[in-house]
């Protein structure tokens, strides 16, 4: 084998081990340390005990209500399947709403309530004016389960 | 004038676009002008250093200066 | 046809060649970003609807995600550069990847800076260590430990190999940047970053968006070719062509 031929070798095996190590971590990331959990998950108690998490999914509909405080709010989270209500106190984000996806991160109490120390908004990657977005009717949020999906594909077929 | 106003506030979020914008293209604008003080000071660099070698050079062989440009690559 | 290509590989034929196409590149680059910027500000909606209701701020996305493609495909540039240079041997390659190097830092900071002005107003925070964020920042620091390795080792030929492995073992990154918000399911890529897709997007804002990947694409060969020529000049400042170009442009 000539030098060249050996560097090859070596640099061919250097790519191939990288993409091993890229596919482990891959699948280590998907399985061990999940950014949020959704609702589901925490019903289940999948969600570390005691420790601060995120929790993930949508606002529902006529649940976010201010509480006598004018800081406080209260609201709950869906993942399609399961619910968990948050209690959150601060400043929410400007795409903060009704439907929308969101994120939020704290503890969970003994009462079953989410009391959020942070909570941010999330959005989908479309892209589209508000009279054309209208009609497209995308609502979901990556992580939630598949129930969202399904339910939307049955909207946007009936829309047809 | 007032149109002008419009469009610097960004519906009232001039702050975070402009913040991107500007940063962006002042980093893309200071490479440019990096890149051409960076040409400047090699051309006086590599000059003083040939200029040098020249002096002894101009003494001696002409085959040397043959050699290496026949050597190009490996 | 190895013989011709490895002809043309040397730096003596490139450096001119180089010359003349960098204010191509550079020129063109310069009317794709105005038009881009023109196109971005005046041509698009103010605001969004559905179920992503941004507001004027999602204009960021302009500079945000062709800055994200190009910290990913210059880094990808430079991986190869690095791996061409290993096998083969050309002192060429090894320059190209450190002539990349830094268009890439830049490219990868834009992308995080964006990112976090776009952050605030939408999602709620300027950084979050979400995966994608997170894998963008790491590749960030690859690009910065490339050019410090590089520099930190005095022999050029050691410099070169010592940093193209580590440019080579960085190469994880790209897959997991990838997949931390495209993985095949996406109940499984819990992230506060949206997915990427470009089927949902107003033409007027891909088309924005498009031109100003194409100007950055085209204003990073500008860079990387100005850069390269001056470590060509540098690296090679031996040899009588060298010397010959240094006398010319000295008198212009």
């Amino acid at each position: 084998m000539k030098a060249r031929q050996k560097r090859l070798v070596f640099v061919g095996l250097a790519v191939v081990g990288v993409g091993a190590a890229a596919t482990l971590a891959l699948s280590a990331l998907q399985s061990n340390i999940a950014y949020f959990f959704s609702p589901t998950q925490v019903l289940a108690n999948e969600h570390p005990g005691d420790a601060v998490f995120r929790v993930g999914g949508l606002v529902v509909d006529d649940t976010l209500k201010r509480q006598q405080d004018g800081l406080t709010v209260r609201f709950d989270v869906t993942d399609n399947a399961a619910t968990v209500p948050v209690s959150y106190t601060g400043i929410l984000p400007d795409l903060f709403g009704e439907g929308q996806g969101v994120v939020a991160k704290g503890r969970i109490g003994n009462d079953g309530v989410f009391y959020a120390e942070e909570v941010l908004a999330k959005h989908d990657e479309s892209y589209m004016p508000p009279e054309v977005a209208d009609t497209l009717q995308t609502a979901h949020v990556d992580g939630v389960i598949d129930a969202t999906t399904r339910s939307l594909s049955q909207t946007e077929g009936a829309g047809r | 004038m007032e149109s002008v106003m419009n469009f610097l506030q960004q519906g009232g979020f001039g702050f975070y676009v402009w913040a991107s914008f500007g940063v962006t293209f002042a980093l893309m604008i200071a490479e440019v002008v990096q890149l051409g003080r960076n040409r400047r000071t090699i051309l006086a660099r590599v000059g003083r250093l040939s200029r040098l070698r020249g002096q002894r050079a101009d003494a001696g062989s002409h085959r040397r200066h043959a050699s290496e440009s026949s050597g190009g690559q490996a | 046809m190895t013989i011709n290509l490895f002809k043309y590989a040397a730096p003596t034929a490139f450096y001119p060649a180089a010359g003349r196409l960098i204010p191509w590149f550079g020129g063109l680059a310069l009317i794709l970003i105005l038009f881009s910027l023109y196109w971005g500000f005046f041509e698009t909606p103010e605001r969004l609807g559905g179920s992503n209701p941004q507001k004027e701020y999602y204009r960021i996305i302009f500079i945000h995600v062709p800055a994200a493609w190009m910290s990913m495909w210059l880094y990808l540039v430079l991986a190869a550069w690095s791996a061409i240079g290993l096998v083969f041997n050309t002192r060429l390659s090894f320059m190209m990847a450190n002539a990349v190097a830094p268009t890439g830092a830049i490219f990868t900071f834009i992308a995080l800076w964006t990112g976090a002005f776009w952050g605030r107003p939408s999602w709620g925070t300027y950084w979050d260590w979400d995966p994608r964020l997170t894998s963008e920042l790491i590749l960030f620091f690859l690009y910065i430990g490339y050019i410090a390795l590089h520099s930190a080792i005095d022999d050029t030929r050691r410099a070169d190999r010592a940093s193209a492995l580590l440019a080579i073992v960085g190469l994880v990154m790209l897959p997991i940047i990838f997949w931390s918000i495209n993985c095949p399911d996406p109940n499984q890529c819990a992230a506060l970053h949206q997915r990427s897709s470009l089927s949902n997007i107003e033409s007027n804002i891909l088309t924005a968006m498009l031109t100003m990947t194409l100007g950055f694409w085209l204003y990073s060969f500008a860079t990387s070719f100005a850069r390269l020529r001056g470590i060509i000049l540098l690296r090679e400042s031996d040899s009588g062509w060298v010397r010959k170009i240094v006398e010319r442009e000295a008198r212009t």
